[in-house]
């Protein structure tokens, strides 16, 4: 579904990624670990589109389609979805409006009829009861104001709203309590399927213990230096990165 | 009954060709005392509108155009205008001769075929639906007992109501827009509404048919007698190609004990083109008074067309426990030049104001608010509240916040804020990673920074003024 | 009107080509009045004093009469109608001069005028041409002097008498200095008091100038604080307004470079007839600079006041941070107040706000204090002292701020 081929990636003539590989198939759950400043984010970033990225070298897929050369939403039209690390505040618009504009740009994309507001409305309801938010929440202007929980919550709201094939999780853990951490990755696993696929980044174990990984691989110095599955993540939790460190160094 | 109806149209245009067969189409460019009699003559006024006028006149010759306002444009030659010019002086064949460029905007707003005709000049057939509905609200109204006419029919017919009214809100000696205006007024429209009754309907159906021709001198007058209420839309969310350049228009409310007016606006005048040139100058003095207790005046307006936007609707707070209140959306691209406000004079206790201004700047577009909020020694317990948002889209525009606050009653309580920000890089990446195109994005978060006002329009003006926001941030993003 | 100016003698030592540009700018435009925009609601007419004589020293001024003035924590400097008496020690790295009409070489690298900009007002212009002596603080590069400066601004003399104060501060690069400044009335005669202060703030160089203004209330002061910041500088400036019949108080603070922060706070106190006028204009001309401003006012008796605060976003000053706020209690029912925030803005990163409130005190709080037992009397006054405090925190200072309340809560004894 989605294969990423010696991706490259400069901000500002500084060189973030050196180099990342990875093929992600439907259904699998990717995790990817790493120290702050690793550039976890900016490999999210670049998937979704965002424009401050240059890609010198290198090239990624998503359904045999390069994805490059798209605009973002064109990206999010064919069922990318980015839970931002930092979710934007919007003031002034509710989140309502806004996801129903979100939903029914995507639905006439795939050539599909704009929904009505009361469809729409009975539809969200329900999305809402999976996350545990009450009405209220979808009436106020988007992230504007909520609590930290409350913004990765909507991001999984919105998640399961819009239906993404693939959905990339930029720290969406960080900053959780424990029962919101519950709720979100109860979301995540709710919305597992053999079609959906996930990339998790993250650089806490944390929230692993609610989640089964496929696959979980390290991101160091620009490059995935070491791939493995769940027990690789209990293995940097017990024993941290250095260990890491000094194998790549003893290697070279 | 439909007969009817258009026998009476006919008869109508009839009457108006008939007036204007005795004078001259147009006057010659240039205003002297000649002008002014020949043009008060022709509309067969009585003596005391026209010494009026002429007080007007002499007056203005004494003052300068003022300077103060945050807008540039070459000097106007007042000689230069012609100060008469009968109705629909240029009439197109079909659609066809309109400019397509207009056309566009008008089908992008939903505007019915007949009016777009009527919009761009088109000549109409008599049975143009909405001139009959428009006959059909006058029975109406009629039977309400409310007056609502053309400034020149209640000249005629109610001059007792225009001589106590006329210039008692915006003297002739008020500014030099206005005085201009109170010398060569052409026409424009005068509500009565006696005491105790509702207004029937929205006065804007109406209006809307008959706002293309009142000319660049139009002149209106509101009366809410005790204890009645009116809500008056002016304006149209279609641009209006105007020969005219220069506008300076005059609106007077008078609010009588426990009476309410709401006014809406909606202006949309030719802005200019893309580069800058052409497009009209909009002067306009607009005020109200709040005379008796507890009355309230409420402005709404959605400004986004002219080139040049110049304009205060105030209130003036007389009465114990009047309420004023403005609410206004500007919005100036391209090259737009807008500085617009509000005053509010608090001179009666416990006297209310509210002001909620947002203003949005793109492309070149320079805007200023403009406001002063007054709080006198006898306004005991006055409060106002003021709030001034700009959203700036580009960085080659600007916005501007002007408050002038006086405060001379212990009492009163004040408040302003005022913030400005633009639309983030980060908001449009969100918006765009949601799968919301940029243009979609911008005027999602236009139209909610501007929820507030338009939750002060009526139902349907509030629908055109959301796409008309539309339509004007076009290509303001890149 | 100009009759009397064109009495007056320009300097004809010291800077004497700035001097007669700015007297010819000032013959030109003469004293502002209300028909100025930035004069609107301030008329100065009755306090120019234009006939008064302009006096630029006092020979036979005793330090001692005035030590009640000085702070022990502090480096007292005595400048007595305009002229500095230079102390015999100075903290390391600080150079005082006073830079007078035998002087002729320049002693520091910025020139006199390079940042108080004649055309802002006539009344620089004025003083541009008429001060006779200059104080110039320079401080060395990377010096960081802790011991507070403290300038102590005194006119006295025997009658009605016109001074010019000129003042200039170099921080050299990563320098850091502390100023308190008194600005006092040796006598109770009127003045007319014209003073300029400049500040250059060099790349990464910090001020803070804390200014507690008592000048007796029938002197008329016309004064500016004007400054540059560099590259990365901050100053913190704050004054505490209580005297003058007529106080008008401009500050210029130019953002000159990015990365520079300007903390500026204003409290003002007037009662009887005091008219206090702050006005303010923030520069912002370089990107990535912030700006804060807080002006207070608590107005008794027939007091006037008046606020005008100008946020100015140049255009390319991106990622600018601006904030204006003003509060004011009106705590008489004849005083009045004038607030004019304004924000021009020219580029659209930008985050700007102003805020403006002008009330009484809130019944409602007052009722609170009451029914835990404090007089109305006292919750009035712990109120005024609380909404005032806001200001006085900004100072920084411990010592000053103490000062400085002790002086309020008696002018507020007066009153409450």
């Amino acid at each position: 579904m989605l294969s990423i081929q010696n991706l490259h990636v400069q901000v500002e003539e500084k060189e973030i990624l050196k180099g990342i590989n990875l093929e992600v198939k439907p259904g699998e759950l990717h995790v990817i670990m790493g120290r702050n400043g690793t550039g976890k984010s900016t490999l999210a970033n670049v998937l979704a589109g965002r424009d401050k990225y240059t890609v010198p070298q290198g090239n990624i897929t998503f359904n045999n389609e390069s994805l490059l050369d798209k605009t973002p939403e064109d990206r999010a039209c064919s069922g990318l979805f980015l839970s931002f690390q930092y979710p934007v505040a919007i003031p002034g618009v509710n989140n309502m409006y806004f996801l129903k504009a979100a939903v029914n740009a995507i639905r006439k994309s795939r050539g599909q009829d704009e929904m009505d507001a009361i469809d729409f409305l009975a539809m969200v309801r329900e999305k809402l009861k999976e996350v545990a938010l009450d009405e209220s929440f979808i009436h106020r202007p988007v992230n504007d104001g909520f609590s930290g929980g409350e913004k990765k919550r909507n991001e999984i709201l919105q998640m399961i709203t819009l239906e993404p094939q693939l959905s990339i999780l930029d720290e969406t853990d960080s900053g959780l309590d424990i029962d919101a951490l519950k709720i979100v990755a109860q979301g995540v696993n709710d919305y597992r399927s053999p079609e959906r696929s996930f990339i998790l980044i993250t650089h806490y174990q944390r929230i692993l213990n609610y989640m089964q990984p496929d696959f979980v691989h390290v991101l160091m110095n620009g490059k995935l230096v070491k791939s493995g599955t769940m027990e690789l993540a209990n293995e940097l939790e017990e024993k941290g990165y250095s260990w890491i460190e000094k194998e790549l160094t003893a290697a070279d | 009954m439909e007969n009817e109806i258009i026998k009476k149209s006919i008869a109508e245009e009839y009457k108006y060709g008939f007036e204007t067969k005795v004078a001259q189409d147009t006057f010659p460019p240039g205003l002297d005392e000649g002008v002014i009699r020949a043009l008060s003559d022709i509309k067969g006024e009585p003596e005391w509108l026209l010494e009026w006028r002429l007080k007007a006149y002499h007056h203005w010759l004494n003052m300068k155009e003022p300077t103060w306002a945050k807008v540039h444009y070459p000097p106007i030659d007042y000689q230069s205008i012609s100060y008469y010019s009968a109705p629909k002086k240029k009439t197109l064949n079909s659609l066809d001769e309109v400019d397509p460029e207009i056309l566009d905007t008008y089908n992008k707003l939903g505007i019915p075929l007949d009016e777009q005709k009527m919009l761009a000049g088109v000549a109409v057939d008599a049975v143009f639906d909405s001139v009959s509905v428009a006959t059909t609200f006058k029975d109406t109204l009629k039977k309400a007992g409310v007056i609502f006419c053309s400034f020149s029919e209640a000249v005629k017919d109610h001059p007792e109501l225009v001589q106590k009214y006329l210039g008692s809100v915006v003297p002739y000696t008020d500014n030099f827009y206005a005085t201009l205006n109170s010398a060569v007024f052409s026409d424009g429209s005068f509500v009565y509404i006696p005491k105790g009754v509702r207004c029937p309907m929205e006065l804007s159906t109406y209006f809307r048919i008959n706002a293309a021709n009142t000319g660049q001198f139009e002149r209106t007058l509101i009366v809410a007698d005790e204890g009645s209420h009116v809500s008056y839309l002016e304006g149209c969310t279609a641009p209006m190609r105007d020969e005219n350049q220069l506008h300076a228009a005059v609106v007077e409310l008078v609010a009588l004990g426990n009476a309410e007016i709401k006014y809406s606006t909606v202006q949309n005048w030719y802005p200019g083109d893309k580069e800058g040139k052409g497009g009209i100058y909009n002067f306009v003095t607009k005020r109200g008074a709040c005379r008796g207790d507890k009355s309230k005046i409420s402005w709404t307006q959605v400004e986004t067309g002219s080139a040049i936007t110049w304009k205060y609707p105030s209130c003036i707070l007389q009465g114990n426990d009047s309420v004023g209140e403005f609410y206004s959306v500007a919005l100036t691209n391209n090259f737009q030049q807008a500085d617009t406000g509000t005053k509010m004079i608090h001179l009666g206790k416990n006297t209310k104001s509210t002001i909620i201004s947002k203003g949005i700047s793109a492309g070149k577009g320079q805007q200023t608010y403009r406001g002063e909020v007054k709080i006198m020694k006898s306004a005991e317990n006055s409060r106002n509240f003021s709030q001034c948002d700009s959203i700036l889209i580009g960085d080659e525009c600007g916005a501007h916040t002007f408050p002038y606050i006086d405060v001379r009653n212990s009492t009163a309580q004040m408040e302003h804020e005022a913030t400005t920000s633009n639309i983030g890089e980060d908001q449009l990446f969100y918006c765009n990673q949601r799968g919301i195109s940029t243009e979609d994005a911008v005027s999602l978060i236009v139209n909610g920074f501007c929820k507030e006002v338009f939750k002060e329009l009526p139902m349907e003006f509030a629908v055109e003024a959301q796409k008309l926001m539309e339509v004007s941030l076009e290509g303001a993003v890149g | 009107m100009m009759e009397s100016i064109t009495t007056d003698s320009i300097r004809t030592s010291i800077l004497s080509e700035e001097a007669s540009l700015a007297w010819e700018y000032f013959k030109q435009e003469g004293y502002p009045n209300s028909t100025h925009e930035n004069w609107r609601f301030s008329n100065p007419e009755p306090f120019l004093l234009k006939n008064a004589p302009v006096i630029s020293e006092k020979l036979d001024f005793s330090r001692d009469e005035f030590d009640f003035l000085m702070h022990t924590d502090a480096t007292n400097v005595f400048i007595v109608n305009g002229k500095v008496l230079v102390p015999e020690t100075l903290p390391e790295g600080m150079k005082l001069i006073h830079y007078h009409s035998d002087i002729q070489e320049i002693h520091t690298n910025e020139k006199v005028g390079g940042v108080a900009d004649i055309h802002a007002s006539p009344f620089i212009a004025e003083n541009t041409a008429l001060f006779q002596s200059c104080t110039v603080i320079n401080v060395t590069e990377g010096r960081k002097i802790e011991q507070p400066l403290h300038l102590i601004q005194i006119n006295l003399g025997t009658g009605e008498n016109r001074i010019f104060p000129r003042l200039l501060l170099n921080l050299q690069p990563g320098s850091q200095l502390h100023i308190r400044e008194t600005e006092y009335s040796g006598d109770s005669h009127s003045w007319y008091v014209n003073g300029v202060t400049e500040c250059i703030i060099h790349e990464n160089a910090h001020l803070t100038w804390n200014t507690l203004q008592k000048r007796n209330e029938k002197s008329g002061q016309f004064s500016s604080f004007n400054a540059a910041l560099e590259k990365d500088a901050a100053l913190s400036y704050s004054s505490i307004e209580l005297g003058c019949s007529f106080l008008r108080r401009d500050a210029n603070i130019h953002l000159h470079s990015p990365g520079s922060d300007c903390s500026f706070n204003s409290l003002f106190l007037p009662s009887g007839k005091q008219h206090i006028d702050i006005s303010t204009v923030m520069h912002h001309e370089s990107p990535h600079c912030s700006s804060r401003q807080l002006v207070k006012g608590i107005l008794a008796d027939k007091s006037t006041g008046v606020f005008r605060g100008l946020a100015n976003v140049y255009k390319e000053a991106e990622k600018t941070n601006a904030h204006q706020t003003n509060q004011n209690l009106l705590i008489s029912p004849d005083a009045r107040m004038n607030s004019i925030p304004q924000l021009e803005i020219y580029e659209d990163d930008v985050k700007c706000s102003h805020g403006s409130t002008t009330g009484q005190i809130d019944e409602d709080s007052l009722f609170y204090l009451q029914s835990r037992g404090i007089s109305r009397k006292d919750g009035i006054q712990l109120m005024v002292k609380g909404f005032a405090n806001e200001v006085v925190e900004k100072c920084n200072d411990e010592t000053f701020s103490k000062i400085v309340s002790q002086a309020i809560e008696s002018k507020l004894g007066g009153f409450l």
